[in-house]
């Protein structure tokens, strides 16, 4: 007897059904002749590998491919559904040129900067490197070296990168590619707050009345959140939605109020809604006198160009941007009244009768308001200010930390929050919101991390922009780029990314799944494991910190980043990096190499492989002889635990679906801040927010100031660059899935029809889109889902042919360092 | 737009069927011959070389408008759009799909019945029509241009897993 | 190829009955040509239907709609089989 191909397909459709009705499957329970195996699918939980909104999938493994995923019924954040990328992660690692041997550029035989790639070992590969490594660190020092991750580094990779760059090679010239996607959100929280990551849930989501986008585009880039914002507003016909855009997108067909201002005037319409609130008096006094305290930032504070362009050699206040001094409610309330209706109504181009409706949705004290935002406040070159300025209102009204009164974040990559930010992989920050120039933090990660005190370095390194220049200008020279592709994604990159990894002087090594552009453009390409292809953590922008286990194997040689992190420590003495002063007070670390002194540290090797899930490979366990993940994640935790960091034990996370820290006694934390909920708040406080010493949040009072390059003359035209649904930022992954790519097979310039028809330009004909820093030949589209207002085009930047990067601004917030990726000028012409 | 004569739409879609296995065949299981130099084969995915070469950019793509239901990956799979969207609307008022998808209009219009999956809400309770989270279709169904894939895709479906014969 | 390739329908569908007749009408459900039961519960069918085409299908189940006791029948899952019956089934 025998199972056939269509008794499989019979079982399947009858599962599905089952399974759509509640009725548990009993596949295995049926008399299948030809046995069980020609069913056996092992399904096993991982959130999804793209976006900051953390959806639980099932992943199906058989035989050692995967074979189907759906979305996890399970999973809090998405109840079964996902997006169509996510039902796609399947075909993700299956792309046919997924990369398996370590490729060095070389010339008769050795490594040559001008020569073609080579398959080499990856002995030979970390020989090369760590001689490059070490050249640089000889000539000028740690300052000289440098690493480019990700919110896509899994925690512990996060984690494990933090110490071999700060404490192994002394540099903190490290930071993630998350630099390009919420450092201003990041650097507001913190400025606020003084703690990062919101204090609400997703759950507001069916707790609100009112919904309000302020430069997001949730449906397209955040679907599984805009079900849920759907289903809200759909069943409950009370709620309102209002969408903040410099164009008309997907999210708008489901507002109330959709509102399309003049790029970079958001700041206004945010002041202009705080005096509304103040002058119709709706302030929640009670709470703003309880809990909040009044402060002024520094105005006129630059763009982060380079410093000799002219715009910062004339901004008065660039040295100090982020200062802030102590302010009232009554200054606060004289400088927003400047923003009048009528003022506002004219400088954004939003017509007053709806600013006037959008500003009574927050003051109403009945209406219970999530504000949401992602990219079009955080690349902006005043987004720390946008952030300040939506708390600002949330904080007037007291809508804040709880059910439904929201003022929330979102984010692009699966850990931006989980690594980026709770790790501190930025160019300043240790974990748990700790920072390398603060002298009582580094002690305590010389501790932790069981290292000779003095050793950590306390001065920032290069942020994502700088890293960079200083590429360019020959400062920076070994530089190691994981999980991203910053070529593709860098601003003004022909100008200020590309010369830099071409530099004779620098060597550049890439770390990825596939060949990137950035991977093209490298001096060695290091193949690597992905997603399920080793066990891994993500911490989504709720708060929710997921695992997964190794599902299956990564191709040929291919290897994970922490594999390689950890392996490429054991090329170091620390003789040959660490100062002889600190290793001549301390002779015991003397002779180990790095891979001893961080890995080998007696915490991060405290757990035998034998703690294992017996049911899952663990590639990293098996080379190194102990269950690093476990070890590495324990030490990290230790950072954050009785600190308002707290994180479960590690081996909760491989049970549940998540869980929101701070998890103190095994309970998680939906609404931070607010008694009862959060078991950092006392009884009797009510609210406190205690990430800063005296427990109050800031109001902040900063203006409106203008983009760093608007539309003249010559360049007439606005460029906002961002996103479609099918692909997933530079598109490594999705374009590589046939049905992702035939959905959205290339980038396309929207346009407004009478702009194309002024420049004689048709639906569909080929155009060259110009800004003072270069120039991409595209298509024009002026149908399809983004409708655009005369005056500005968007461009998606996934397609590796048409590099938009190429012509964006390096201008970026000089608080957080990020770029603003949504405004400067282009003109286009016909090819 | 869709033709709004669903009888006309019917006899053509009958027309059509027999096509199936041919473009099914072709697209999915023969795959392209390219890619065996797995570098720089194609620049919408490793760039111009060099990266900041500008280069031709191809036509836009024309959907696919056969009619034709294309086999799943795995039962868990969206169905893919085997028709032109172009000006549907799709907003708080208005929904095109399913002015033919739901399940009134199926008999009419001859198309697919959306899943009983879809009328279940965030806490699996079964509604009498489509649940609200699942009204916006494009964020899981999406329309196919008529484009070949960049690089195969060596994905392989579990009936053929352990068969032998990949 | 010389032959127009092969075309086979399988489908899935949920029948809600009356929960005191579900087994009752599972009986009469088994009468239909090509159509499996995979599972019962109080109130629910799971059927699996085969034939060449979605319009044969579709028409059982209108038929099957229509039944007594039926409260409704509706498709879930329809996967079109463009190989030829494999008989040899695992190797």
């Amino acid at each position: 007897m025998t199972l056939t191909r269509r008794d499989i397909l019979k079982m399947q459709a009858a599962s599905v059904a089952a399974a759509a009705v509640g009725i548990a499957s009993k596949a295995t329970a049926q008399p299948v002749p030809g046995g069980a195996d020609a069913l056996q699918i092992k399904w096993s939980k991982a959130p999804c590998r793209f976006c900051g909104t953390g959806c639980g999938v099932m992943v199906g493994v058989k035989k050692g491919k995967v074979v189907a995923t759906h979305g996890d019924v399970k999973a809090e954040v998405n109840r079964g559904l996902n997006c169509v990328k996510g039902y796609f992660l399947s075909k993700i690692m299956y792309g046919n040129d997924r990369l398996t041997r370590p490729l060095l550029r070389k010339r008769n035989g050795v490594y040559a900067k001008d020569g073609a790639f080579e398959p080499v070992s990856w002995d030979e590969a970390f020989a090369v490197m760590a001689e490059k490594c070490k050249a640089a660190l000889a000539k000028k020092g740690p300052e000289s070296v440098g690493m480019f991750g990700s919110g896509q580094w899994t925690i512990w990779e996060g984690y494990a990168a933090s110490k071999f760059m700060r404490a192994g090679l002394r540099s903190n010239n490290l930071d993630p590619n998350a630099r390009h996607c919420m450092a201003s959100a990041a650097a507001a929280f913190m400025r606020t707050f003084g703690i990062d990551e919101p204090m609400g849930c997703y759950d507001d989501f069916e707790h609100a009345d009112a919904f309000v986008l302020w430069g997001s585009n949730m449906a397209e880039m955040h679907p599984i959140l805009w079900t849920r914002l759907t289903d809200r507003r759909l069943s409950h016909p009370h709620v309102r939605v209002a969408v903040l855009s410099t164009f008309t997108h997907r999210s708008s067909d489901l507002a109330d109020l959709p509102i399309i201002f003049k790029p970079g005037t958001d700041l206004a319409i945010l002041n202009y809604i705080a005096h509304y609130i103040i002058s119709t008096g709706r302030v929640n006094r009670d709470f703003v006198d309880r809990h909040t305290t009044f402060m002024t930032g520094a105005t006129d504070i630059g763009y982060g160009l380079r410093p000799e362009d002219p715009r910062e050699k004339s901004a008065t206040g660039a040295a100090k941007a982020g200062a802030m001094t102590p302010s009232d409610f009554e200054s606060y309330k004289k400088f927003v009244s400047d923003y009048t209706v009528e003022k506002v109504a004219k400088l954004s181009g939003v017509e007053e009768s709806q600013l006037k409706a959008l500003a009574e949705l927050y003051a109403d004290p009945k209406k219970k308001v999530m504000s949401l935002w992602t990219m079009g406040f955080n690349q902006h070159v005043r987004g720390v200010w946008a952030n300040h300025l939506v708390y600002n209102i949330h904080l007037l009204t007291g809508k804040i930390a709880e059910p439904g009164n929201s003022p929330f974040s979102l984010t692009g990559q699966p850990s931006a929050c989980g690594t980026a930010r709770e790790v501190g992989t930025f160019a300043h920050r240790l974990p748990a919101d700790t920072v390398v120039t603060n002298p009582a933090h580094r002690k305590q990660a010389e501790e932790i991390w069981k290292l000779p005190p003095g050793l950590l370095p306390g001065k920032p390194g290069y942020h994502a922009v700088l890293q960079d220049r200083m590429l360019r200008d020959g400062k920076l020279n070994f530089y190691w780029i994981q999980v991203n592709n910053n070529l593709q994604a860098a601003p003004n990159s022909a100008n200020e990314t590309y010369p830099g990894y071409r530099n004779p002087e620098n060597f550049i090594v890439v770390s990825d799944a596939y060949p990137t552009v950035t991977a093209m453009a490298a001096d060695l390409i290091l193949p690597t494991a992905m997603w399920v292809e080793k066990e891994g953590a993500y911490g989504n922008a709720e708060r929710r910190t997921h695992f997964w286990h190794q599902l299956v194997d990564a191709p040929g040689e291919a290897r994970s980043d922490l594999w390689q992190i950890m392996e490429f420590a054991k090329r170091f003495k620390t003789d040959e990096v660490w100062p002889k002063k600190i290793l001549d007070a301390d002779p015991a670390y003397k002779g180990k190499t790095l891979f001893d002194v961080l890995f080998r540290n007696g915490t991060v090797d405290r757990y035998p492989a034998a703690h294992l899930d017996q049911a899952y490979e663990n590639h990293e366990a098996k080379d190194f002889g102990f269950y690093v993940q476990k070890g590495l994640f324990e030490e990290y935790a230790a950072f954050g635990r009785g600190h308002g960091h707290d994180l479960a034990p590690f081996d909760t996370y491989h049970d549940v679906r998540g869980l929101r820290w701070p998890v103190v006694n095994g309970r998680e934390t939906r609404w931070r801040f607010r008694e009862g909920h959060d078991p950092y708040v006392k009884k009797g406080e009510g609210i406190r927010f205690y990430g800063r010493k005296d427990g109050r949040a800031v109001i902040l009072g900063v203006p409106y100031e203008p983009p760093a390059e608007s539309p003249d003359k010559e360049y007439d035209l606005w460029l906002v660059t961002g996103r479609v649904l099918e692909h997933w930022h530079s598109g490594s992954m999705t374009m590589r899935v046939p049905e992702l790519y035939r959905a959205f097979p290339g980038a396309r310039c929207f346009m407004h029809a009478d702009d194309a028809r002024e420049r004689g330009i048709n639906q569909g004909a080929e155009i060259r889109i110009v800004s003072r820093r270069g120039s991409i030949r595209t298509r024009v589209e002026t149908r399809g889902r983004n409708r655009m207002p005369y005056g500005v085009v968007f461009v998606p930047w996934f397609d590796a042919s048409q590099l938009i990067n190429k012509v964006t601004l390096d201008a970026t917030d000089p608080i957080s360092k990020q770029t603003d990726f949504k405004k400067c000028a282009v003109k286009i012409e016909r090819v | 737009m869709r033709s709004q004569n669903r009888t006309r739409l019917n006899s053509l879609r009958r027309a059509k069927l027999g096509l199936l296995g041919l473009a099914s065949g072709a697209l999915l299981f023969a795959g392209i011959a390219a890619a065996q130099d797995k570098l720089g084969k194609s620049p919408r995915l490793t760039g111009p070389s060099p990266a900041t070469e500008n280069i031709p950019a191809p036509p836009l793509a024309r959907p696919v408008t056969d009619d034709i239901r294309k086999m799943r990956n795995y039962p868990e799979q969206p169905p893919v759009i085997p028709h032109s969207i172009a000006g549907y609307q799709l907003s708080l008022n208005t929904n095109r799909c399913l002015e033919c998808h739901r399940r009134q209009f199926t008999e009419a219009s001859g198309a697919p019945m959306i899943s009983v999956t879809h009328f279940m809400d965030r806490d699996f309770q079964i509604l009498s029509d489509v649940a609200p989270r699942r009204y916006f279709c494009l964020q899981c169904h999406v329309p196919q241009m008529n484009t070949a894939p960049l690089v195969k895709n060596n994905f392989i479906d579990m009936t053929k897993i352990g068969k032998g014969r990949r | 190829m010389t032959d127009l390739p092969h075309e086979h329908h399988i489908s899935s569908a949920v029948v809600s009955v009356m929960p005191q007749f579900s087994e009752a009408v599972a009986g009469w459900l088994e009468t239909f040509p090509d159509t499996e039961i995979h599972h019962i519960v109080p109130g629910k069918i799971v059927i699996v239907m085969e034939g060449p085409s979605a319009g044969v299908i579709g028409e059982r189940l209108t038929q099957i709609a229509l039944g007594d006791h039926v409260l409704s029948a509706n498709m879930v899952y329809e996967i079109i089989d463009t190989e030829a019956e494999d008989e040899e089934g695992e190797e």
